[in-house]
């Protein structure tokens, strides 16, 4: 396929999925900038495997395979800038959500580690099998099921907590 | 659960606008492309130069080639050792390259085992930009511990320069990079045959 045909069926699919993959990096992070962003860095990388990835018809798994990965990684990256002292600063009485944000499913999300994070919105957002789950985030499908269980079980617990009274 | 997944739609069915086009993506794309190619391609460039037959050779890939093998390259079961020869004088990153003072022999650094090998993968075909076929080339896949190496080596035709000395232009690629997900050697080597490799001359 000459490089023009390769472009346009490049442009046509990322045109075609982008709010949807604007969605799943919002939910993954919370900001819609910062989603913005991470999808633009995995239409890039798309963009270099695009000859193999549409040859093999897994555009939309590779995509959202490294739209993931580009998040769970960044979180990664914030922990490590974390540096160690020996003076802890003072704690909120509750590590909870944000008054303004305790009616937010994505906020109480964030509350989530990465990859539950990413389980719950692929297995219940977007309706993926588990397999297929299990293959995007490169974990068995038993991890699959106890991520989706626990990330849950939390999001109930958030939402019960935001109920009023 | 399906309180969960109906407001979780709710929360994200109305995005705001988006703050980029997916065009500018194919440019960042095209960049992306021609960096991976450039430092490819330019850490391998091998250039050996014979001066008036003294066998003197200058690369920047192999400082001071030894020359015949003193010892066996570390291959696995079935992959044939024909054509290699071990080196701890590569001084760029690659794992392998050629030797540039023996025809036909490709180095492969100390430590590193070749569990699979596949010969002349782009041979007939133009590197990028190139206007002269690969005359030879090999592809390997290379173990060290837990530490994966695809490369790609190729070589053109030596070129007289015309006051007794001949250059052997060539490159190589290496692999994978992060983020890719090819799950062996020939679908990273089908992939980069698309990217950095044609059927006709540079025009």
């Amino acid at each position: 396929m000459r490089r023009a045909e390769r472009e346009a069926a490049y442009v046509e699919f990322a045109t075609a999925r982008r709010d949807q993959l604007r969605r799943i990096a919002y939910g993954m992070c919370g900001d819609w900038h910062r989603a913005d962003d991470l999808v633009q860095t995995a239409l890039v990388r798309l963009y270099v495997a695009w000859p193999r990835v549409s040859r093999n018809g897994t555009e939309d798994a590779y995509v959202r395979k490294i739209l993931l990965n580009a998040v769970i990684d960044e979180s990664r990256r914030a922990v490590r800038r974390e540096v160690p002292t020996e003076t802890l600063p003072d704690l909120p009485a509750s590590p909870g959500l944000d008054p303004a944000e305790r009616d937010s499913l994505v906020a109480a999300l964030q509350t989530l580690p990465a990859q539950q994070r990413a389980a719950v919105l692929l297995r219940h957002w977007l309706g993926l099998p588990v397999a297929e789950v299990a293959a995007e985030l490169g974990i068995s499908e038993g991890t699959v099921k106890s991520h989706t269980s626990r990330g849950l079980h939390a999001l109930r617990g958030r939402l019960e907590e935001a109920e009023p009274a | 659960m399906q309180d969960i997944t109906d407001r979780l739609d709710a929360e994200l069915r109305t995005p705001p606008p988006p703050t980029f086009d997916v065009r500018a993506t194919v440019g960042a794309g095209r960049c992306a492309v021609r960096r991976q190619r450039l430092v490819r391609g330019g850490a391998a460039l091998a250039l050996a130069l014979v001066l008036g037959g003294a066998g003197v050779a200058v690369t920047s890939q192999v400082g001071d080639s030894r020359g015949p093998a003193r010892e066996q390259v570390q291959v696995a079961a079935g992959v044939s050792s024909a054509g290699l020869a071990p080196t701890d004088n590569l001084v760029d990153g690659f794992p392998a390259g050629y030797d540039p003072q023996h025809d036909d022999v490709v180095l492969v650094r100390d430590g590193w085992e070749v569990v699979e090998r596949i010969d002349q993968p782009v041979t007939g075909l133009y590197a990028s930009g190139q206007q002269v076929a690969i005359r030879d080339s090999v592809a390997l896949d290379l173990r060290k511990g837990g530490e994966v190496r695809w490369v790609i080596l190729y070589r053109m035709p030596a070129v007289d320069e015309g006051n007794g000395s001949h250059s052997q232009p060539g490159g190589g690629i290496a692999g994978p990079d992060d983020g890719t997900d090819s799950p062996d050697l020939a679908s990273w080597l089908a992939d980069q045959k698309d990217l950095s490799f044609s059927s006709k001359a540079a025009g």
